[in-house]
């Protein structure tokens, strides 16, 4: 019986099934429109790495379905459809497309079957295919947005040709603050990060496999902070930092300055901490080093000491920091005198942050309305100066929000940084082709495999550095130093005056400027 | 026929006491309001709890636990738990005791594990842990005949599902093992047994990449806001050791009794541990955590007159009811009449958090700033908030809200994104449209709106040690903000700062009020007294013939007890309870023992 039932049906379904193809809707309406999709991210007019993993994205005009067909001028294209407007692009193909196509357009052609029964074909979207590689991993700080609390936080490493993410090293067991990681000309092999706070504070450092722990207070300074390796190898120039945290009533709430800074040159091999006038002067507040390719110039940041007995609220958005440079002898470890690059008066605004293109000509800094910290800072944005021609301008890949963080990849042709256009809160990770002429293209943010994660990422994604390979340390091992509690202590070198007037250590300078 | 139907409905009749037990008088909501876990649908966080030993079950008690926001749902979740927690324990006790010694021990069970399922402070992951560790215990027991070797394979088996699915809590179920073995005089497997649990806990830091002290306390003490109180509340799940242990000493001469006469027994048994669960909880009456806890939701729900009623039946005051009252008198209307019918013992950390308070109650700090529309320092603490509690969706409805306020569009879809992945507060967030982008989309909320025309008009630093200063700041920049003024004269009044006070008098006409507010009134009055002023009239409004009446009724007992306001204290708070003056001179905390 059962059988003869499950029979009945099975020849009811071939009888009625083509008979209900047969009264099928009439074939949906064709439009085509002069506008490109919208789609989050916007993935739309920028240049992209022939290694860049799949620029995941999702269309927000939500019909019945989405229709995507990527493709270039050689080998197969991509096609892709979705019933929620989120297109995730196997990784091979796309990779293959890339690769196959370098130099070309990539074209986007984006359909939609709206509730309506309309086929809505909009403009294709039109990228570019850079030929220049960038570096394959992306290194940053991924930190919960508490401002005295302390949070979750870790730094992790990605793999820009995939998804894949690793953790360099989290604080969910030390419960400490990590920050201001740097490598060596992009070098995954010398990295080096500072841990914050007891019991784990110091300077991790890593070079040629090894991993240490170093102290880097002195009788001279407190712990470094702001790193620049000597291209050399031998030398790390820091910058030294008394900082204050302040908030606002309106608008961005956040906001730091330094109360006084210096710079100090620390041997690598020598463990010895130095610093001379030039750098490390009294009426100045010096900040942000970079040395120049060749290893003969310490370019930094400085504006003149704040007075002391001045309240913040008086003086803080007249603190404006030159970009300025020194020369450097290594023969006799000295600095010479210091030459203006850029100073507030030219440029309106307080330069932070310089960075020198691998190739030497280029400078890529940030411009603020104050002081030195412009993550926090709606108005930074990224600015290039000509080496050649002493010339400036502001990058094209600037918006509203603040930009800051920057980074070069190894062949100059690629800078990555933090922009928080996305919501004016979170810092997230761009990527911009960087041409010979010193234009940038459209950024991008760094792609998901997951389109939507932006939409509710609650972290921010600090100093994204880009570097040529993974971080050839374990996460075990960095996790053992890091926890050690024996440290290797730096030597002041004898040479070095302490100046209680002056230097950095005076503790008592955080008290003498007021908060209000 | 008829004995299985009366067992039956016996059983049932129990379970839908304990379900209305604990619908009505625990309150699911409470226990959701006291542990704010924290769940998102959303694959991403599902593989954050996947890389941890006993990801799974704190995964599955995550979710479990957003039923607690629904008072029936969480009520039948507690109930299943309760129930599951109970039948397990049973045929745990069976294998070790019988007849009224089974019966005792059941029934001493049954009221622990009735307890604990009352406490706030229990965390279902525990408790899920605990059906868990019972359910595999019960299938070693049955590996008991299979010999040293399979016993010791079953174990190992066993405890290492275990800890992959519930972290450390295995250490439990190995307990239990080690008891079983050491009953059955096989001493020597039993501490085998907890080397083993050991073993696999070192293990598992090298297979999930942990440290060793990760591995040996996961989903047992990692638990959010874990306190003394809290391991305390979850110690009660010893008592099932405790007493396997006494069921070996207790003895009882009565023969096993078998088929309807022990179902009897484990009835009233059932019948008494229940009775003595639900009347243990009924006699400890409200506690001080369930009143707070009772306000704070109250609060949430912005129901004001419920705050004031459970605060008034507090036996002594807690700065977490004060700081909700205050607030409640003013969208009552009546902080500047009755904020002294209230003890304000803690001064003006009763009003505004203190900076050293707010890092331990982050939320009041963020709540306070968002009602003053003091929206950048709201942010602020709700950012502050995420690190000892995570991303908790009343978190990101403030931040959502405090965005919404500013017209940052793009950051509030970015937080009510996270709220449509929640369930508790998916409803609130899909109001607002997926891409929000202008103010008409962006307001179905009249609160916004509010927060929007109190927000200051100009920026200062915020000053985060002394919130009086932000106060004045606050009303400088918008003189508009009617809650700031009150705060800040409720600020000067606790302060005992008159002179400020009367500086701000004349404002009383920028916001409609009619006359002088009560307790301005009495402060004016002390005012007066100490100035030696004889002024009547505050910018054309004069002190009530009631209060003058009553002030003069107030120095004539001082006077009677020749100025001692020692001796006077019984009288005056007898006869003028609640007025500005018993605060003054009895409970400002500056003048603490010095009336």
């Amino acid at each position: 019986m059962r059988h003869l039932f499950l029979q009945m049906a099975f020849i009811a379904f071939f009888m009625t099934g083509p008979a209900a193809w047969r009264c099928s809707p009439a074939p949906p309406d064709e439009i085509d429109l002069e506008s490109t999709a919208p789609i989050d991210p916007d993935y739309a007019g920028v240049t992209l790495p022939p290694n860049m993993a799949p620029l995941n994205f999702v269309v927000l005009d939500q019909g019945k379905r989405t229709d995507v067909r990527i493709e270039s001028k050689r080998g197969r294209p991509i096609l892709l459809s979705s019933r929620t407007g989120e297109i995730r692009i196997p990784i091979k193909a796309w990779r293959l497309l890339l690769e196959e196509n370098r130099g070309e357009s990539l074209s986007v052609f984006i359909s939609v079957l709206t509730m309506k029964n309309q086929i809505l074909h909009y403009r294709p979207i039109q990228n570019f295919i850079a030929e220049e590689k960038i570096d394959p991993f992306l290194v940053y700080r991924r930190i919960k947005q508490n401002f005295i609390v302390l949070g979750n936080m870790g730094i992790v490493q990605r793999n820009l040709e995939n998804f894949d993410e690793a953790t360099i090293l989290d604080n969910s067991r030390m419960r400490n603050c990590m920050n201001c990681h740097s490598f060596c000309r992009n070098n995954p092999d010398r990295m080096l990060f500072h841990m914050r706070g007891a019991p784990s504070a110091g300077m991790i450092l890593a070079q040629n496999g090894k991993l240490e722990k170093i102290n880097t207070a002195t009788p001279f300074n407190p712990a470094a902070a702001y790193a620049a390796w000597h291209p050399s190898g031998k030398w790390i120039a820091f910058s030294v930092n008394q900082v204050k945290q302040f908030f606002h009533a309106t608008g961005y709430n956040r906001d730091v300055l330094d109360l006084s800074s210096n710079l100090i040159l620390y041997d690598i091999a020598k463990h010895q901490v130095t610093a001379s006038v030039p750098i490390a002067s009294a009426g100045f507040m010096e900040t942000a080093p970079e040395w120049s390719r060749d290893g003969e110039t310490l370019y930094f940041c400085r504006a003149p000491q704040i007075a002391r007995g001045t309240p913040i609220r008086e003086c803080y958005r007249d603190i404006r920091y030159d970009l300025v440079r020194s020369p450097f002898d290594s023969a006799t470890v000295s600095f010479g005198a210091v030459e203006t690059v850029l100073g507030e008066k030219e440029s309106g605004r307080s330069a932070s942050f310089p960075r020198v293109s691998p190739d030497g000509r280029w400078i890529l800094f940030c411009l603020a309305e104050y002081g030195h910290f412009p993550v926090h800072h709606p108005s930074s944005d990224l600015c290039v100066l000509d080496l050649k021609t002493g010339l400036w301008r502001p990058l094209e890949a600037n918006s509203p929000a603040s930009e800051s963080a920057h980074s070069w990849s190894s062949n100059g042709r690629w800078i990555s940084f933090s922009s928080k256009r996305g919501d004016g809160f979170y810092a997230r990770p761009y990527i911009s082709h960087f041409d010979s002429l010193g234009r940038a293209s459209k950024p991008f943010i760094l792609p998901h495999e997951n389109p939507r994660q932006h939409g509710s990422d609650l972290y921010t994604y600090s100093i994204p550095e880009l570097i040529t390979g993974p971080v050839p340390y374990s996460g075990r091992d960095i996790f053992g130093t890091a926890s050690d509690s024996t440290l290797r202590h730096s030597m002041l070198d004898p040479a070095v005056q302490v100046d209680t007037e002056t230097s950095a250590t005076e503790k008592s300078l955080w008290e003498m400027i007021p908060y209000f | 026929m008829r004995r299985a139907a009366g067992l039956t409905a016996g059983v049932l009749s129990m379970a839908a006491a304990s379900h209305v037990f604990f619908w009505l008088v625990v309150r699911p909501e409470l226990v959701f309001q006291c542990q704010q876990p924290i769940f998102f649908l959303d694959g991403d966080f599902f593989r954050s709890f996947a890389a941890l030993p006993g990801g799974l079950l704190a995964y599955i008690a995550a979710f479990a636990g957003q039923a607690l926001f629904f008072p029936a749902i969480g009520a039948t979740l507690l109930l299943l738990i309760f129930l599951c927690g109970s039948v397990l324990t049973l045929r745990v006790l069976c294998g070790r005791a019988s007849g009224t010694a089974l019966e005792l021990l059941f029934a001493a069970a049954l009221a622990f594990l009735f307890l604990m399922q009352c406490q706030y402070e229990h965390n279902l992951l525990i408790g899920l842990g605990f059906i868990l560790q019972l359910a595999f215990f019960l299938l070693y027991a049955r590996s008991g005949n299979t010999g040293r070797f399979g016993s010791t394979a079953a174990f190992l088996l066993l405890a290492s599902l275990s800890y992959a699915l519930s972290g450390a809590q295995h250490f439990y179920f190995a307990l239990l093992c080690l008891l079983q073995a050491c009953f059955e005089g096989r001493i020597i497997r039993g501490f085998l047994y907890a080397a083993i649990a050991a073993a696999i806990a070192v293990l598992g830091s090298l297979v999930y990449g942990v440290g060793l002290a990760e591995a040996f306390s996961s989903s047992i003490i990692r638990l959010p806001a874990m306190d003394r109180s809290i391991s305390l509340c979850h110690a009660g799940y010893g008592i099932l050791p405790v007493l396997l242990v006494l069921s070996r000493f207790l003895r009882f001469k009565s023969s096993s009794p078998k088929g309807g006469r022990q179902n009897r027994g484990l009835i009233a048994s059932t019948i008494i541990g229940l009775a003595g669960g639900m009347l243990a909880v009924l006699l400890a009456g409200e506690t001080e955590i369930k009143q707070i806890l009772k306000i704070e939701l109250a609060s949430g729900e912005r129901k004001w007159t419920e705050v004031l009623a459970t605060a008034g039946k507090m036996k002594k005051p807690h700065i977490r009811a004060t700081w909700q009252v205050n607030r409640a008198l003013f969208h009552l209307g009546r902080l500047s009449e009755d904020m002294f019918s209230f003890r304000q013992t803690y001064g003006t950390s009763g009003l505004v958090f203190s900076q050293a308070l707010s890092f331990q109650m982050p939320f009041q700090r963020r709540d306070i700033f968002l009602d003053l529309g003091h929206v950048n320092e709201a942010q602020h603490w709700a950012h502050e908030e995420t690190a000892p509690i995570g991303d908790h969706p009343e978190n990101l409805k403030v931040l959502a809200m405090a965005n919404l306020a500013k017209g940052q569009y793009r950051a509030a879809n970015l937080f009510l994104n996270s709220l449509r992945k929640t369930i508790p507060y998916r409803r609130w967030a899909k109001r607002y449209p997926v891409h929000l982008s202008s103010h008409v989309s962006a307001d179905p909320d009249s609160i916004i709106g509010r927060i929007t025309a109190q927000m200051p008009t100009s920026d200062f630093i915020v000053n985060l040690e002394y919130p009086e200063r932000d106060l004045e700041r606050l009303l400088a920049s918008n003189p508009k903000n009617r809650m700031v003024f009150e705060y800040l004269m409720a600020h000067y009044l606790l302060t005992c700062r008159l002179g400020r006070l009367v500086q701000n008098i004349c404002r009383l006409n920028d916001f409609g009020y009619e006359g002088i507010p009560r307790h301005y009134e009495e402060a004016l009055l002390v005012y007066l007294g100490q100035s030696g002023k004889s002024q009547t009239e505050f910018c054309g409004r004069g002190i009530s013939e009631k209060t003058l009446r009553r002030f003069e009724e107030f120095r004539f007992v001082i006077r009677k007890h020749r100025g001692d306001g020692k001796a006077a204290e019984s009288e005056l708070r007898k006869r003028f309870a609640g007025t500005y003056w018993i605060y003054s001179m009895f409970e400002n905390p500056l003048m603490a023992g010095n009336p």
